[in-house]
């Protein structure tokens, strides 16, 4: 178990009359290789949570533990570490960049950490290789040059060539065009296949998470409600959609065909499988008739 | 008049006659009548917020013209007018917040028209009441959900009584709730009040309520027709970087695979009756 999240609480502002529950007695494991899909509506405690994993917020009860090391107990920790393993892309990164170019921005992380300059610079061409950025078209540009999408994908380099072993990415893709979107998505799923990180992913776009995540957590209240393997989950479509969360529109024509008497299965996310199953549910209509 | 809007082979230059200048805008035309729900749709870059913005003066055309109500954009005088005609509200709820309260914040733009004060309170009611946000009158606004605020930031707006109204991505950083409140909202004010809307987006399910789609691409316009006419046309969508929702990709394929279906599938619920019938 790489990550563990242990009967945790929080509230904001408390002892004031804006006290307010964030998160409620929550327990999650993670572990090493897993791409999680953390959803839930907004104001349902995901990125409170996620901001708890690298010691940005401090329980106020309850702990988490990174290896086996308990990140809030009594041991003297290296903060400077647990934040280079587990990187942490906040929502509009882009709103971050401030070098004065892409090369600078993206270097700052791994210059803290005191090495060398060539080493620096081959971290640095790594990262934005990992981004899909050209290293000698945007090494000299200004971040702020850059179209929307890139400099997103330039301040997630910036993260990246820490070479986190876990990669926390709080809405990645909101605001960008369906183009932007795709891009950032496959990019994604490559920092998990080939580059073997372990992903939290937090979204409330139910249908590019269900595509690419091992496994959704979802959360409602402070809590986690729902979890397993994004069929698992699917399956419990319609308390989904009570939560407010939107199910891929394929679902949804799942579970009103299925509200028609006819015998077709739920738990399906992508287009494809909505085929296989209403074509099968079309030959068994068939059948019956010969 | 059935017009409201005449765009009228506009091209627009950021940073006009200067060596970086980019064509944003290359030769477009347009009219929009009274009453019509048109959603704009392409990536980013493609041209949509400068043509939204060029709709209400806040940018003025290097060539061509725009007629708002039957003024011109690019005369000084008419812009008081033009821009009490047409509301704008932008993607960004945060934003366009000015005020502490719901209700003073309302106030803002009928308190700058002069209006007198117990017009405005009447004003903000009403605005209040319509869009559905009275309750929440006295709360300050960060205390209120992503939907909450962008449906705070229309009836800003329709506290000044436009009778356009421009959506410039309203629902890109709400999440599928918030999305449901402001659409239901936008559609309402269509339908039932008569506001005209330019409502621009890149999610393709948000286009289906709407009268008419145009589609941009690197400052034009590239594709138009109802929201069935656009939708069934994939691959045109697909060159221009656009996708079409999920029913209608599936109802496609499943034509392909012989399954008996309207081409311009569009709803769930029109799936569903064509599969359930289908023998």
């Amino acid at each position: 178990m790489l990550l563990q999240v242990k009967n945790l609480n929080y509230f904001y502002m408390p002892g004031t009359p804006f006290e307010f529950r964030a998160l409620n007695k929550l327990n999650l494991s993670i572990n090493k290789g897993e791409f999680i899909g953390l959803i839930g509506r907004t104001g349902s405690g995901k990125t409170t949570l996620v901001q708890h994993f690298n010691g940005l917020l401090k329980p106020t009860e309850g702990t988490v533990i990174f290896k086996g090391k308990d990140i809030f107990g009594t041991e003297m920790i290296n903060w400077r570490e647990i934040r280079q393993k587990i990187g942490l892309v906040f929502q509009y990164p882009e709103e971050q960049l401030f070098g004065e170019t892409v090369y600078e921005d993206v270097a700052f992380g791994p210059r803290k950490l005191k090495i060398e300059e060539g080493i620096v610079l081959e971290k640095v061409k790594q990262a934005l290789s990992m981004v899909n950025l050209d290293f000698q078209k945007v090494k000299d540009r200004s971040p702020f040059s850059l179209s929307r999408g890139e400099m997103r994908r330039a301040a997630i380099a910036g993260v990246l060539s820490m070479e986190p072993e876990v990669l926390v990415l709080d809405e990645p893709t909101a605001g960008l065009d369906p183009r932007g979107r795709k891009h950032l998505l496959a990019r994604v799923d490559s920092f998990h296949k080939e580059a073997g990180m372990t992903i939290v992913f937090v979204s409330h776009n139910m249908e590019e998470v269900a595509r690419l995540a091992t496994r959704l957590v979802v959360m409602e209240g402070g809590e986690v409600v729902l979890e397993g393997s994004p069929g698992q989950v699917f399956e419990e479509s319609e308390k989904l959609l009570a939560m407010g969360l939107g199910v891929p529109q394929v679902t949804e024509l799942m579970l009103a065909l299925k509200k028609q008497g006819e015998k077709v299965q739920t738990d399906i996310f992508t287009v494809d499988k909505a085929r296989q199953e209403i074509l099968k549910m079309l030959k068994e209509k068939r059948g019956q008739l010969c | 008049m059935k017009e409201i809007i005449k765009v009228e082979g506009v091209s627009f230059y950021y940073n006009y006659g200067k060596e970086d200048q980019v064509l944003a805008l290359d030769d477009i035309s347009l009219n929009i009548n009274k009453g019509e729900f048109i959603t704009v749709l392409g990536h980013n870059g493609s041209g949509k917020s400068t043509l939204a913005r060029l709709l209400n003066a806040l940018l003025i055309p290097n060539k061509g013209k725009v007629i708002v109500d039957g003024l011109m954009t690019t005369q000084t005088d008419n812009l008081w007018p033009i821009r009490q005609t047409v509301g704008m509200v932008f993607q960004n709820p945060d934003n366009q917040i000015v005020a502490t309260t719901v209700e003073e914040d309302v106030a803002f733009g009928p308190e700058n028209l002069g209006i007198p004060s117990h017009t405005i309170r009447e004003r903000v009611d009403e605005a209040l009441k319509l869009i559905g946000i009275y309750h929440l009158r006295q709360r300050p606004p960060h205390h209120l959900s992503g939907g909450q605020k962008q449906k705070l930031a229309i009836a800003g707006v329709v506290a000044m009584r436009p009778r356009c109204l421009i959506l410039d991505e309203p629902t890109a950083l709400l999440d599928p709730e918030g999305r449901r409140e402001v659409m239901a909202t936008v559609k309402k004010l269509n339908r039932e009040e008569k506001i005209t809307v330019i409502y621009i987006t890149h999610f393709m399910e948000e286009a289906i309520i709407s009268d008419r789609i145009m589609v941009m691409d690197q400052g034009r316009f590239v594709m138009e027709g109802t929201p069935k006419g656009v939708f069934s046309r994939t691959e045109k969508l697909r060159e221009v970087g656009l996708d079409v929702p999920q029913v209608t990709e599936l109802a496609q394929i499943l034509r392909k695979d012989g399954i008996h279906l309207p081409l311009d599938t569009l709803e769930i619920e029109e799936l569903v009756m064509s599969l359930c019938s289908s023998k």
